[in-house]
Protein backbone atom coordinates (compact mmCIF):
# COMPACT_ATOMS: atom_id res chain seq x y z
CA UNK A 1 0.00 0.00 0.00
CA UNK A 2 1.33 3.57 -0.79
CA UNK A 3 0.35 6.82 0.43
CA UNK A 4 0.46 8.81 -2.72
CA UNK A 5 -0.47 7.42 -5.59
CA UNK A 6 1.26 7.65 -9.35
CA UNK A 7 0.78 7.21 -12.70
CA UNK A 8 3.97 6.23 -14.37
CA UNK A 9 4.08 6.32 -18.47
CA UNK A 10 7.13 4.61 -19.34
CA UNK A 11 9.20 4.99 -22.36
CA UNK A 12 8.80 1.81 -23.91
CA UNK A 13 10.08 2.98 -27.83
CA UNK A 14 7.15 2.39 -30.14
CA UNK A 15 4.19 1.13 -28.08
CA UNK A 16 2.25 2.29 -24.94
CA UNK A 17 2.76 0.93 -20.82
CA UNK A 18 1.08 2.97 -18.37
CA UNK A 19 1.23 1.63 -14.33
CA UNK A 20 -0.76 2.98 -11.92
CA UNK A 21 0.29 2.66 -8.75
CA UNK A 22 -2.62 3.14 -6.56
CA UNK A 23 -3.12 3.53 -2.56
CA UNK A 24 -4.40 -0.47 -2.80
CA UNK A 25 -2.82 -1.88 -5.45
CA UNK A 26 -1.96 -1.81 -9.11
CA UNK A 27 -3.07 -1.76 -12.36
CA UNK A 28 -1.11 -2.00 -15.87
CA UNK A 29 -2.68 -0.98 -19.23
CA UNK A 30 -0.50 -2.64 -22.10
CA UNK A 31 2.84 -4.41 -22.87
CA UNK A 32 5.03 -4.12 -25.56
CA UNK A 33 7.87 -5.22 -26.42
CA UNK A 34 11.35 -4.86 -24.37
CA UNK A 35 12.87 -5.06 -20.42
CA UNK A 36 11.72 -1.71 -19.43
CA UNK A 37 7.98 -2.51 -17.62
CA UNK A 38 10.21 -5.62 -15.84
CA UNK A 39 13.00 -3.54 -14.98
CA UNK A 40 10.15 -0.82 -13.48
CA UNK A 41 8.62 -3.24 -11.70
CA UNK A 42 11.83 -4.99 -10.15
CA UNK A 43 12.79 -1.51 -9.15
CA UNK A 44 9.97 -0.48 -7.45
CA UNK A 45 9.40 -3.54 -5.59
CA UNK A 46 6.15 -4.34 -7.34
CA UNK A 47 5.81 -8.32 -6.98
CA UNK A 48 1.79 -8.58 -7.10
CA UNK A 49 -0.63 -6.54 -10.41
CA UNK A 50 -4.22 -6.21 -9.43
CA UNK A 51 -5.32 -5.64 -12.97
CA UNK A 52 -3.59 -6.08 -16.11
CA UNK A 53 -5.53 -3.93 -19.06
CA UNK A 54 -5.77 -4.61 -22.45
CA UNK A 55 -6.64 -1.43 -24.68
CA UNK A 56 -6.48 -3.80 -27.80
CA UNK A 57 -4.12 -6.70 -30.11
CA UNK A 58 -1.86 -4.78 -31.45
CA UNK A 59 1.67 -5.84 -31.41
CA UNK A 60 3.24 -2.59 -29.75
CA UNK A 61 0.24 -2.70 -26.95
CA UNK A 62 0.70 -6.58 -26.28
CA UNK A 63 4.37 -8.35 -27.12
CA UNK A 64 5.00 -8.11 -23.73
CA UNK A 65 2.27 -10.06 -22.10
CA UNK A 66 3.88 -13.36 -21.97
CA UNK A 67 7.20 -11.86 -20.26
CA UNK A 68 4.96 -10.20 -17.41
CA UNK A 69 2.39 -13.16 -17.14
CA UNK A 70 5.63 -15.58 -17.18
CA UNK A 71 7.40 -13.78 -14.06
CA UNK A 72 7.38 -13.85 -10.59
CA UNK A 73 5.49 -11.11 -10.40
CA UNK A 74 1.56 -12.11 -9.24
CA UNK A 75 -1.00 -11.02 -11.83
CA UNK A 76 -4.39 -11.69 -10.56
CA UNK A 77 -6.85 -10.22 -13.47
CA UNK A 78 -6.68 -9.60 -17.61
CA UNK A 79 -9.07 -7.88 -18.78
CA UNK A 80 -9.37 -7.79 -22.77
CA UNK A 81 -11.79 -7.52 -25.55
CA UNK A 82 -11.90 -10.06 -28.02
CA UNK A 83 -10.41 -10.25 -31.38
CA UNK A 84 -11.12 -13.69 -32.47
CA UNK A 85 -11.96 -12.62 -35.81
CA UNK A 86 -9.59 -10.47 -36.66
CA UNK A 87 -7.22 -13.21 -36.54
CA UNK A 88 -3.34 -12.85 -36.48
CA UNK A 89 0.26 -14.08 -35.40
CA UNK A 90 -0.02 -11.89 -32.10
CA UNK A 91 -3.64 -12.70 -31.33
CA UNK A 92 -2.58 -16.15 -30.75
CA UNK A 93 0.44 -15.60 -29.00
CA UNK A 94 -1.78 -13.55 -26.67
CA UNK A 95 -4.16 -16.50 -26.81
CA UNK A 96 -1.25 -19.39 -25.51
CA UNK A 97 -0.06 -16.67 -22.92
CA UNK A 98 -3.55 -16.50 -20.93
CA UNK A 99 -4.31 -19.99 -21.74
CA UNK A 100 -1.09 -20.90 -19.51
CA UNK A 101 -1.93 -17.98 -17.50
CA UNK A 102 -5.50 -19.10 -16.44
CA UNK A 103 -4.74 -23.07 -16.52
CA UNK A 104 -1.44 -22.98 -14.45
CA UNK A 105 -1.23 -19.35 -12.31
CA UNK A 106 -4.48 -19.38 -12.00
CA UNK A 107 -4.93 -16.03 -13.39
CA UNK A 108 -8.49 -14.17 -14.14
CA UNK A 109 -9.21 -13.72 -17.85
CA UNK A 110 -12.57 -11.46 -18.53
CA UNK A 111 -13.09 -11.46 -22.34
CA UNK A 112 -14.26 -7.93 -21.83
CA UNK A 113 -13.01 -4.72 -21.15
CA UNK A 114 -15.98 -2.18 -21.61
CA UNK A 115 -17.37 0.35 -19.69
CA UNK A 116 -19.08 -1.96 -18.08
CA UNK A 117 -15.81 -3.22 -16.32
CA UNK A 118 -15.22 0.03 -14.53
CA UNK A 119 -16.49 -1.19 -11.12
CA UNK A 120 -14.69 -3.99 -11.13
CA UNK A 121 -11.36 -2.10 -11.23
CA UNK A 122 -10.59 -0.83 -7.46
CA UNK A 123 -7.55 -0.56 -6.50
CA UNK A 124 -7.69 2.38 -4.22
CA UNK A 125 -7.98 6.17 -4.08
CA UNK A 126 -8.04 7.01 -8.05
CA UNK A 127 -10.92 5.85 -9.92
CA UNK A 128 -10.16 3.82 -12.91
CA UNK A 129 -13.05 4.35 -15.13
CA UNK A 130 -13.21 2.51 -18.21
CA UNK A 131 -14.59 5.17 -20.86
CA UNK A 132 -14.71 3.48 -24.18
CA UNK A 133 -16.13 1.11 -25.89
CA UNK A 134 -19.34 0.00 -24.91
CA UNK A 135 -20.42 -3.06 -24.01
CA UNK A 136 -22.79 -3.22 -27.10
CA UNK A 137 -19.64 -3.28 -29.20
CA UNK A 138 -17.74 -5.98 -27.56
CA UNK A 139 -21.14 -8.27 -27.96
CA UNK A 140 -20.96 -7.44 -31.76
CA UNK A 141 -17.93 -9.91 -31.96
CA UNK A 142 -15.14 -7.05 -31.16
CA UNK A 143 -12.64 -5.93 -33.70
CA UNK A 144 -13.11 -7.79 -36.92
CA UNK A 145 -16.68 -8.43 -36.29
CA UNK A 146 -17.46 -5.62 -38.41
CA UNK A 147 -16.05 -3.98 -41.31
CA UNK A 148 -16.02 -0.56 -39.56
CA UNK A 149 -14.97 -1.55 -36.26
CA UNK A 150 -11.20 -2.25 -36.32
CA UNK A 151 -8.85 -2.44 -32.92
CA UNK A 152 -8.27 0.80 -33.28
CA UNK A 153 -12.21 1.53 -32.91
CA UNK A 154 -12.34 -0.76 -30.38
CA UNK A 155 -9.54 0.16 -28.50
CA UNK A 156 -9.89 1.12 -24.74
CA UNK A 157 -9.87 4.57 -23.50
CA UNK A 158 -8.87 4.59 -19.62
CA UNK A 159 -9.84 7.48 -17.47
CA UNK A 160 -8.36 8.06 -14.04
CA UNK A 161 -9.77 10.48 -11.73
CA UNK A 162 -8.73 11.40 -8.45
CA UNK A 163 -11.47 13.30 -5.66
CA UNK A 164 -13.63 13.66 -8.62
CA UNK A 165 -10.94 15.35 -10.20
CA UNK A 166 -9.61 14.16 -14.18
CA UNK A 167 -6.19 12.83 -13.97
CA UNK A 168 -5.21 11.37 -17.18
CA UNK A 169 -6.52 9.60 -20.04
CA UNK A 170 -4.88 6.59 -21.68
CA UNK A 171 -6.46 6.60 -25.21
CA UNK A 172 -4.60 3.85 -26.73
CA UNK A 173 -5.02 3.71 -30.11
CA UNK A 174 -8.53 5.22 -30.65
CA UNK A 175 -9.54 6.05 -34.07
CA UNK A 176 -12.01 8.80 -35.36
CA UNK A 177 -15.13 5.23 -34.94
CA UNK A 178 -13.86 4.64 -31.43
CA UNK A 179 -13.96 8.50 -30.78
CA UNK A 180 -17.59 8.77 -32.41
CA UNK A 181 -18.93 6.40 -30.82
CA UNK A 182 -17.14 7.91 -27.25
CA UNK A 183 -19.16 10.60 -27.78
CA UNK A 184 -22.45 9.18 -27.85
CA UNK A 185 -22.19 8.53 -24.49
CA UNK A 186 -21.92 12.42 -23.54
CA UNK A 187 -19.05 11.35 -21.06
CA UNK A 188 -16.80 14.30 -19.80
CA UNK A 189 -13.12 13.93 -20.39
CA UNK A 190 -11.61 16.79 -19.33
CA UNK A 191 -7.97 15.57 -17.84
CA UNK A 192 -5.13 17.27 -16.99
CA UNK A 193 -2.67 14.33 -19.03
CA UNK A 194 -3.86 12.93 -22.22
CA UNK A 195 -1.47 9.75 -23.42
CA UNK A 196 -2.29 10.69 -26.96
CA UNK A 197 -3.90 7.96 -29.01
CA UNK A 198 -1.80 5.99 -32.04
CA UNK A 199 1.68 7.28 -30.90
CA UNK A 200 0.85 10.81 -32.43
CA UNK A 201 0.56 8.92 -35.72
CA UNK A 202 -2.66 9.40 -38.04
CA UNK A 203 -6.19 8.03 -36.46
CA UNK A 204 -6.36 5.25 -39.28
CA UNK A 205 -6.81 5.51 -42.85
CA UNK A 206 -9.81 7.89 -44.07
CA UNK A 207 -9.23 9.23 -40.73
CA UNK A 208 -8.59 13.35 -41.20
CA UNK A 209 -5.94 13.32 -38.23
CA UNK A 210 -5.95 17.18 -37.66
CA UNK A 211 -9.89 17.24 -36.96
CA UNK A 212 -9.48 14.25 -34.81
CA UNK A 213 -6.72 15.87 -32.81
CA UNK A 214 -8.50 18.81 -32.66
CA UNK A 215 -11.87 17.47 -31.30
CA UNK A 216 -10.19 15.08 -28.76
CA UNK A 217 -7.65 17.69 -27.23
CA UNK A 218 -10.73 19.99 -26.86
CA UNK A 219 -12.81 17.39 -25.13
CA UNK A 220 -10.03 16.68 -23.21
CA UNK A 221 -8.30 20.64 -22.30
CA UNK A 222 -4.61 19.08 -21.22
CA UNK A 223 -2.16 20.56 -19.62
CA UNK A 224 0.50 17.51 -20.68
CA UNK A 225 0.20 15.65 -24.20
CA UNK A 226 2.20 12.56 -24.00
CA UNK A 227 3.43 10.75 -26.89
CA UNK A 228 4.53 7.20 -26.64
CA UNK A 229 6.70 7.13 -29.69
CA UNK A 230 10.33 5.08 -30.55
CA UNK A 231 12.33 7.24 -32.01
CA UNK A 232 12.95 6.12 -35.90
CA UNK A 233 9.73 4.00 -35.95
CA UNK A 234 6.79 5.29 -38.29
CA UNK A 235 8.57 9.01 -38.29
CA UNK A 236 6.12 9.36 -35.06
CA UNK A 237 4.91 12.19 -34.53
CA UNK A 238 3.71 14.34 -37.62
CA UNK A 239 4.26 17.52 -38.04
CA UNK A 240 0.31 18.23 -38.50
CA UNK A 241 -1.12 15.88 -35.53
CA UNK A 242 1.70 17.97 -33.12
CA UNK A 243 0.55 21.34 -34.94
CA UNK A 244 -2.99 20.66 -34.38
CA UNK A 245 -2.42 20.16 -30.84
CA UNK A 246 -1.03 23.03 -29.98
CA UNK A 247 -3.28 25.01 -32.05
CA UNK A 248 -5.74 23.48 -29.98
CA UNK A 249 -4.55 24.11 -26.20
CA UNK A 250 -1.66 26.58 -26.91
CA UNK A 251 -0.78 26.23 -23.09
CA UNK A 252 0.25 22.67 -23.63
CA UNK A 253 3.40 21.22 -22.38
CA UNK A 254 4.14 18.37 -25.33
CA UNK A 255 6.17 15.46 -24.32
CA UNK A 256 7.52 12.77 -26.67
CA UNK A 257 8.62 9.91 -24.70
CA UNK A 258 11.78 9.38 -27.55
CA UNK A 259 13.19 11.96 -29.51
CA UNK A 260 11.55 11.84 -32.53
CA UNK A 261 13.92 12.29 -35.61
CA UNK A 262 11.52 15.01 -37.40
CA UNK A 263 12.93 17.03 -33.98
CA UNK A 264 16.18 16.19 -34.54
CA UNK A 265 17.96 13.70 -37.23
CA UNK A 266 20.79 13.53 -35.08
CA UNK A 267 21.01 11.33 -32.15
CA UNK A 268 21.83 12.74 -28.57
CA UNK A 269 25.50 11.71 -27.42
CA UNK A 270 25.02 12.34 -23.76
CA UNK A 271 22.40 10.97 -21.29
CA UNK A 272 19.92 14.09 -20.38
CA UNK A 273 19.79 15.39 -17.09
CA UNK A 274 15.96 16.00 -17.06
CA UNK A 275 15.12 12.65 -17.16
CA UNK A 276 13.59 10.75 -14.16
CA UNK A 277 15.92 7.92 -12.36
CA UNK A 278 13.22 5.20 -13.68
CA UNK A 279 14.29 2.58 -16.40
CA UNK A 280 13.15 4.26 -19.72
CA UNK A 281 14.35 2.54 -22.94
CA UNK A 282 15.54 5.37 -24.68
CA UNK A 283 18.07 5.84 -21.67
CA UNK A 284 20.35 2.93 -23.29
CA UNK A 285 20.72 4.71 -26.37
CA UNK A 286 20.62 8.34 -25.94
CA UNK A 287 17.14 7.91 -26.96
CA UNK A 288 14.94 9.66 -25.06
CA UNK A 289 13.38 12.97 -25.20
CA UNK A 290 10.58 13.28 -22.54
CA UNK A 291 11.42 9.29 -21.00
CA UNK A 292 9.24 8.05 -18.64
CA UNK A 293 6.99 10.32 -17.20
CA UNK A 294 6.06 9.86 -13.14
CA UNK A 295 2.87 11.45 -12.66
CA UNK A 296 1.99 12.46 -8.82
CA UNK A 297 -1.58 12.04 -8.22
CA UNK A 298 -3.65 14.44 -5.28
CA UNK A 299 -6.68 15.68 -6.90
CA UNK A 300 -6.06 18.98 -8.53
CA UNK A 301 -2.20 19.43 -8.20
CA UNK A 302 -0.96 16.94 -10.43
CA UNK A 303 2.84 17.51 -10.95
CA UNK A 304 5.02 15.22 -12.58
CA UNK A 305 9.01 14.36 -13.91
CA UNK A 306 9.77 15.99 -15.94
CA UNK A 307 9.04 18.88 -15.12
CA UNK A 308 7.65 21.32 -18.00
CA UNK A 309 10.96 24.00 -17.59
CA UNK A 310 13.24 21.35 -17.15
CA UNK A 311 12.10 19.99 -20.66
CA UNK A 312 12.16 22.93 -22.39
CA UNK A 313 15.73 23.46 -21.11
CA UNK A 314 16.95 20.71 -22.79
CA UNK A 315 14.87 20.73 -25.98
CA UNK A 316 15.94 24.23 -26.33
CA UNK A 317 19.32 23.44 -26.29
CA UNK A 318 20.00 20.46 -27.37
CA UNK A 319 16.78 19.48 -29.85
CA UNK A 320 17.70 21.28 -33.50
CA UNK A 321 13.74 21.16 -35.20
CA UNK A 322 11.57 20.45 -32.18
CA UNK A 323 8.02 20.23 -33.44
CA UNK A 324 6.50 21.52 -30.07
CA UNK A 325 8.68 24.48 -30.51
CA UNK A 326 6.18 27.09 -30.94
CA UNK A 327 4.18 25.98 -27.30
CA UNK A 328 7.72 26.12 -25.74
CA UNK A 329 7.47 29.61 -25.86
CA UNK A 330 4.75 29.50 -23.75
CA UNK A 331 6.26 27.25 -20.72
CA UNK A 332 7.82 29.09 -18.05
CA UNK B 1 28.77 -6.84 -31.92
CA UNK B 2 28.16 -6.79 -28.50
CA UNK B 3 27.74 -3.53 -27.34
CA UNK B 4 29.90 -2.80 -24.04
CA UNK B 5 28.63 -0.46 -21.14
CA UNK B 6 31.56 2.08 -21.06
CA UNK B 7 33.63 1.74 -18.17
CA UNK B 8 34.64 5.69 -16.87
CA UNK B 9 38.44 4.46 -16.06
CA UNK B 10 40.27 1.43 -17.32
CA UNK B 11 41.85 -0.14 -13.72
CA UNK B 12 45.30 -1.79 -14.16
CA UNK B 13 47.07 -3.40 -11.61
CA UNK B 14 49.67 -1.81 -9.60
CA UNK B 15 52.59 -4.73 -8.90
CA UNK B 16 51.84 -7.78 -11.64
CA UNK B 17 50.95 -7.76 -14.80
CA UNK B 18 47.39 -9.76 -15.74
CA UNK B 19 47.79 -12.59 -17.44
CA UNK B 20 45.43 -12.98 -20.62
CA UNK B 21 45.54 -16.25 -22.51
CA UNK B 22 45.68 -16.10 -26.16
CA UNK B 23 43.64 -19.42 -28.09
CA UNK B 24 43.82 -19.10 -31.83
CA UNK B 25 44.66 -21.94 -34.57
CA UNK B 26 46.19 -19.43 -36.82
CA UNK B 27 49.84 -18.84 -35.24
CA UNK B 28 49.98 -15.30 -36.85
CA UNK B 29 46.80 -14.08 -35.91
CA UNK B 30 48.03 -15.63 -32.08
CA UNK B 31 50.63 -13.27 -32.35
CA UNK B 32 49.47 -10.53 -33.56
CA UNK B 33 46.56 -10.63 -30.26
CA UNK B 34 49.50 -11.50 -28.63
CA UNK B 35 51.47 -8.28 -29.38
CA UNK B 36 48.47 -5.99 -28.72
CA UNK B 37 48.71 -7.32 -25.11
CA UNK B 38 51.73 -6.69 -25.16
CA UNK B 39 50.93 -2.83 -25.82
CA UNK B 40 48.52 -3.10 -22.81
CA UNK B 41 49.85 -1.40 -19.79
CA UNK B 42 49.28 -3.73 -16.69
CA UNK B 43 48.53 -7.08 -19.13
CA UNK B 44 50.73 -9.69 -20.60
CA UNK B 45 49.81 -12.57 -23.26
CA UNK B 46 50.06 -16.25 -22.24
CA UNK B 47 50.09 -17.72 -25.68
CA UNK B 48 48.21 -21.89 -25.55
CA UNK B 49 49.60 -23.36 -28.03
CA UNK B 50 48.19 -26.58 -29.94
CA UNK B 51 48.08 -30.36 -27.94
CA UNK B 52 46.93 -33.33 -28.76
CA UNK B 53 46.26 -33.39 -25.00
CA UNK B 54 43.27 -31.23 -25.09
CA UNK B 55 42.67 -30.41 -28.77
CA UNK B 56 39.52 -32.59 -28.55
CA UNK B 57 38.44 -32.34 -24.58
CA UNK B 58 37.47 -28.70 -23.90
CA UNK B 59 37.11 -29.68 -20.48
CA UNK B 60 40.94 -30.31 -20.03
CA UNK B 61 41.87 -27.46 -22.20
CA UNK B 62 39.50 -25.29 -19.59
CA UNK B 63 41.83 -27.20 -16.80
CA UNK B 64 45.22 -26.34 -19.14
CA UNK B 65 43.98 -22.73 -19.21
CA UNK B 66 43.23 -22.02 -15.38
CA UNK B 67 46.30 -23.81 -14.29
CA UNK B 68 48.18 -20.78 -16.25
CA UNK B 69 46.37 -18.54 -13.65
CA UNK B 70 44.68 -16.03 -16.04
CA UNK B 71 43.13 -12.75 -15.59
CA UNK B 72 41.27 -13.72 -18.93
CA UNK B 73 40.67 -15.41 -22.17
CA UNK B 74 40.79 -14.01 -26.04
CA UNK B 75 39.52 -16.77 -28.18
CA UNK B 76 38.92 -17.36 -31.80
CA UNK B 77 35.80 -18.98 -33.05
CA UNK B 78 36.89 -21.36 -35.64
CA UNK B 79 39.71 -23.59 -33.87
CA UNK B 80 39.25 -26.23 -36.42
CA UNK B 81 40.54 -25.27 -39.95
CA UNK B 82 44.37 -25.69 -38.70
CA UNK B 83 43.62 -28.63 -36.65
CA UNK B 84 43.68 -26.43 -33.05
CA UNK B 85 40.78 -28.33 -31.80
CA UNK B 86 38.05 -30.16 -32.62
CA UNK B 87 35.64 -27.98 -31.41
CA UNK B 88 34.44 -24.08 -31.79
CA UNK B 89 36.01 -21.39 -29.97
CA UNK B 90 32.26 -20.53 -28.62
CA UNK B 91 32.28 -24.04 -26.91
CA UNK B 92 35.68 -23.17 -25.07
CA UNK B 93 33.88 -19.90 -24.15
CA UNK B 94 31.05 -21.17 -22.65
CA UNK B 95 33.37 -23.77 -20.50
CA UNK B 96 35.37 -20.95 -19.39
CA UNK B 97 31.82 -19.32 -18.22
CA UNK B 98 31.45 -22.27 -16.37
CA UNK B 99 34.52 -22.34 -14.31
CA UNK B 100 34.48 -18.46 -13.85
CA UNK B 101 37.26 -17.57 -16.28
CA UNK B 102 36.14 -14.20 -18.25
CA UNK B 103 36.54 -14.78 -21.83
CA UNK B 104 35.99 -12.63 -25.22
CA UNK B 105 34.60 -14.51 -28.51
CA UNK B 106 36.48 -13.11 -31.39
CA UNK B 107 35.82 -14.08 -35.30
CA UNK B 108 35.85 -12.79 -38.65
CA UNK B 109 33.17 -15.15 -39.50
CA UNK B 110 30.40 -13.37 -37.86
CA UNK B 111 27.79 -13.31 -40.30
CA UNK B 112 28.34 -17.02 -41.28
CA UNK B 113 28.58 -18.15 -37.84
CA UNK B 114 26.51 -16.62 -35.87
CA UNK B 115 23.08 -18.47 -36.18
CA UNK B 116 24.61 -21.80 -35.50
CA UNK B 117 28.12 -22.61 -33.49
CA UNK B 118 28.00 -19.36 -31.46
CA UNK B 119 24.07 -18.98 -30.90
CA UNK B 120 24.51 -22.37 -29.40
CA UNK B 121 26.42 -20.92 -26.43
CA UNK B 122 25.64 -17.04 -26.79
CA UNK B 123 23.78 -17.31 -23.21
CA UNK B 124 27.71 -17.95 -21.90
CA UNK B 125 29.50 -15.46 -24.28
CA UNK B 126 29.26 -12.24 -23.27
CA UNK B 127 31.09 -10.19 -25.11
CA UNK B 128 31.79 -11.25 -29.31
CA UNK B 129 33.96 -8.93 -30.98
CA UNK B 130 34.98 -9.06 -34.41
CA UNK B 131 38.55 -9.31 -35.15
CA UNK B 132 38.77 -6.30 -36.91
CA UNK B 133 37.90 -4.05 -33.53
CA UNK B 134 39.89 -5.71 -31.56
CA UNK B 135 41.36 -2.97 -29.62
CA UNK B 136 42.96 -2.45 -25.59
CA UNK B 137 40.03 -0.49 -24.78
CA UNK B 138 37.60 -3.04 -26.31
CA UNK B 139 39.60 -5.86 -24.49
CA UNK B 140 39.77 -4.67 -20.94
CA UNK B 141 36.21 -3.57 -20.93
CA UNK B 142 34.99 -6.61 -22.39
CA UNK B 143 36.92 -8.70 -19.88
CA UNK B 144 35.70 -6.56 -17.20
CA UNK B 145 32.11 -6.36 -18.45
CA UNK B 146 32.06 -10.45 -18.63
CA UNK B 147 33.77 -10.81 -15.23
CA UNK B 148 30.93 -8.60 -13.79
CA UNK B 149 28.50 -11.05 -15.30
CA UNK B 150 29.99 -14.37 -14.04
CA UNK B 151 29.71 -12.77 -10.54
CA UNK B 152 25.98 -12.47 -11.33
CA UNK B 153 25.73 -8.84 -12.25
CA UNK B 154 23.76 -8.51 -15.51
CA UNK B 155 23.63 -5.74 -17.85
CA UNK B 156 20.48 -4.70 -19.10
CA UNK B 157 21.21 -6.40 -22.68
CA UNK B 158 22.47 -9.70 -21.10
CA UNK B 159 18.85 -10.40 -18.34
CA UNK B 160 16.71 -12.78 -19.75
CA UNK B 161 13.12 -13.03 -19.02
CA UNK B 162 11.24 -15.94 -19.83
CA UNK B 163 8.60 -15.09 -22.71
CA UNK B 164 6.97 -16.56 -25.72
CA UNK B 165 9.14 -17.99 -28.86
CA UNK B 166 6.83 -18.48 -31.95
CA UNK B 167 8.24 -20.94 -34.77
CA UNK B 168 8.39 -19.39 -38.18
CA UNK B 169 9.83 -21.61 -39.99
CA UNK B 170 12.92 -24.40 -40.60
CA UNK B 171 16.51 -24.13 -42.33
CA UNK B 172 19.31 -26.42 -42.78
CA UNK B 173 22.94 -24.62 -43.39
CA UNK B 174 25.79 -26.93 -43.69
CA UNK B 175 23.71 -29.94 -42.47
CA UNK B 176 22.82 -27.87 -39.65
CA UNK B 177 19.47 -27.59 -38.56
CA UNK B 178 18.13 -24.08 -37.59
CA UNK B 179 15.05 -22.75 -36.76
CA UNK B 180 14.00 -19.37 -37.54
CA UNK B 181 11.69 -17.50 -34.40
CA UNK B 182 9.80 -14.48 -33.55
CA UNK B 183 10.30 -13.27 -30.13
CA UNK B 184 7.18 -10.50 -29.42
CA UNK B 185 8.76 -10.05 -26.07
CA UNK B 186 11.80 -8.93 -27.75
CA UNK B 187 10.77 -7.33 -31.18
CA UNK B 188 8.02 -8.66 -33.27
CA UNK B 189 9.33 -7.47 -36.33
CA UNK B 190 12.52 -9.16 -36.39
CA UNK B 191 13.41 -12.94 -37.11
CA UNK B 192 15.77 -15.10 -34.90
CA UNK B 193 17.76 -17.35 -36.15
CA UNK B 194 19.29 -20.46 -33.93
CA UNK B 195 19.91 -24.31 -33.67
CA UNK B 196 17.29 -26.49 -33.49
CA UNK B 197 19.44 -28.77 -30.97
CA UNK B 198 18.90 -25.16 -28.29
CA UNK B 199 15.91 -27.04 -27.93
CA UNK B 200 15.65 -30.16 -25.84
CA UNK B 201 15.17 -33.75 -27.87
CA UNK B 202 11.92 -34.48 -26.29
CA UNK B 203 10.46 -31.12 -27.69
CA UNK B 204 11.16 -31.90 -31.36
CA UNK B 205 8.42 -33.77 -32.12
CA UNK B 206 6.18 -31.06 -31.23
CA UNK B 207 7.95 -28.10 -33.71
CA UNK B 208 6.30 -27.51 -36.26
CA UNK B 209 5.45 -24.02 -37.58
CA UNK B 210 3.04 -21.58 -35.39
CA UNK B 211 4.36 -23.54 -32.25
CA UNK B 212 4.49 -21.63 -29.76
CA UNK B 213 7.49 -22.06 -26.91
CA UNK B 214 8.56 -20.42 -23.70
CA UNK B 215 12.57 -19.34 -23.43
CA UNK B 216 14.52 -17.29 -21.10
CA UNK B 217 15.83 -14.70 -23.57
CA UNK B 218 17.25 -11.48 -23.06
CA UNK B 219 14.95 -9.10 -24.21
CA UNK B 220 16.26 -6.12 -23.47
CA UNK B 221 19.17 -6.99 -26.47
CA UNK B 222 20.13 -3.85 -28.40
CA UNK B 223 20.73 -6.29 -31.65
CA UNK B 224 20.08 -9.57 -32.93
CA UNK B 225 23.38 -10.62 -32.62
CA UNK B 226 23.21 -10.45 -28.84
CA UNK B 227 19.91 -12.55 -28.38
CA UNK B 228 20.16 -15.71 -26.28
CA UNK B 229 17.42 -18.27 -25.84
CA UNK B 230 17.45 -21.03 -23.19
CA UNK B 231 15.25 -23.25 -21.02
CA UNK B 232 12.63 -24.12 -23.55
CA UNK B 233 9.41 -25.47 -22.61
CA UNK B 234 5.78 -25.72 -24.79
CA UNK B 235 3.57 -23.24 -24.71
CA UNK B 236 0.16 -23.75 -24.72
CA UNK B 237 -1.11 -24.74 -28.91
CA UNK B 238 -3.75 -21.53 -29.19
CA UNK B 239 -5.07 -22.36 -32.27
CA UNK B 240 -8.53 -22.97 -32.47
CA UNK B 241 -9.25 -21.35 -29.19
CA UNK B 242 -11.48 -18.91 -28.40
CA UNK B 243 -10.85 -15.53 -25.71
CA UNK B 244 -14.33 -16.61 -24.79
CA UNK B 245 -12.95 -20.06 -23.63
CA UNK B 246 -10.84 -18.69 -20.89
CA UNK B 247 -13.31 -17.11 -19.09
CA UNK B 248 -12.49 -17.43 -15.59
Amino acid sequence: MILSPELIILDVGQGNCTLLRNTEGTLIIDCPSGATLMETLAELRIQEISHLLISHADEDHISGVSTLLRSNVNVQCVHLNSEFKRKGDAWDDLISTLTYARTKRGVKIFAQLTTSTTDSLSTGEVKVKVLAPTPESAAKGGAGAEKKLNANSMSAVIGFYHKSHGVAIAAGDLDQVGLDNLLQEEINLKADILIFPHHDGRPGAGNDGIEFTKKLCGLVQPKLVIFSNGRGYYDHPFKEIVDAVISTVPNVHILCTQLSRNCSQIALTLLPNHLHSLPAKGKSNNSSCGGTVVVKINAKDTTYTPQANNHKDFITTQVSTPLCNSALQLII
Amino acid sequence: MQTLERLSTIHLPINSAKKIAVVDDDENARHITSLRIEDMEGFEPVLIEHSDEYSSDVNKLVSYIAQKDVYGVICDHRLKPLAFADFFGSRLVAALYDSKIPSILITQFFTQDLNGSIREYRDKIPVLIERKNINPIEIVNGLEYCLSEINGKFSRFRKSYNTLVRIDSFHNEDGKDLVDAIIPGWDYETVVRFPQSIIPEELHEHLSIGTRLFADVNIGAETNDQIYLKNFELAPDPRGIDINDLIS
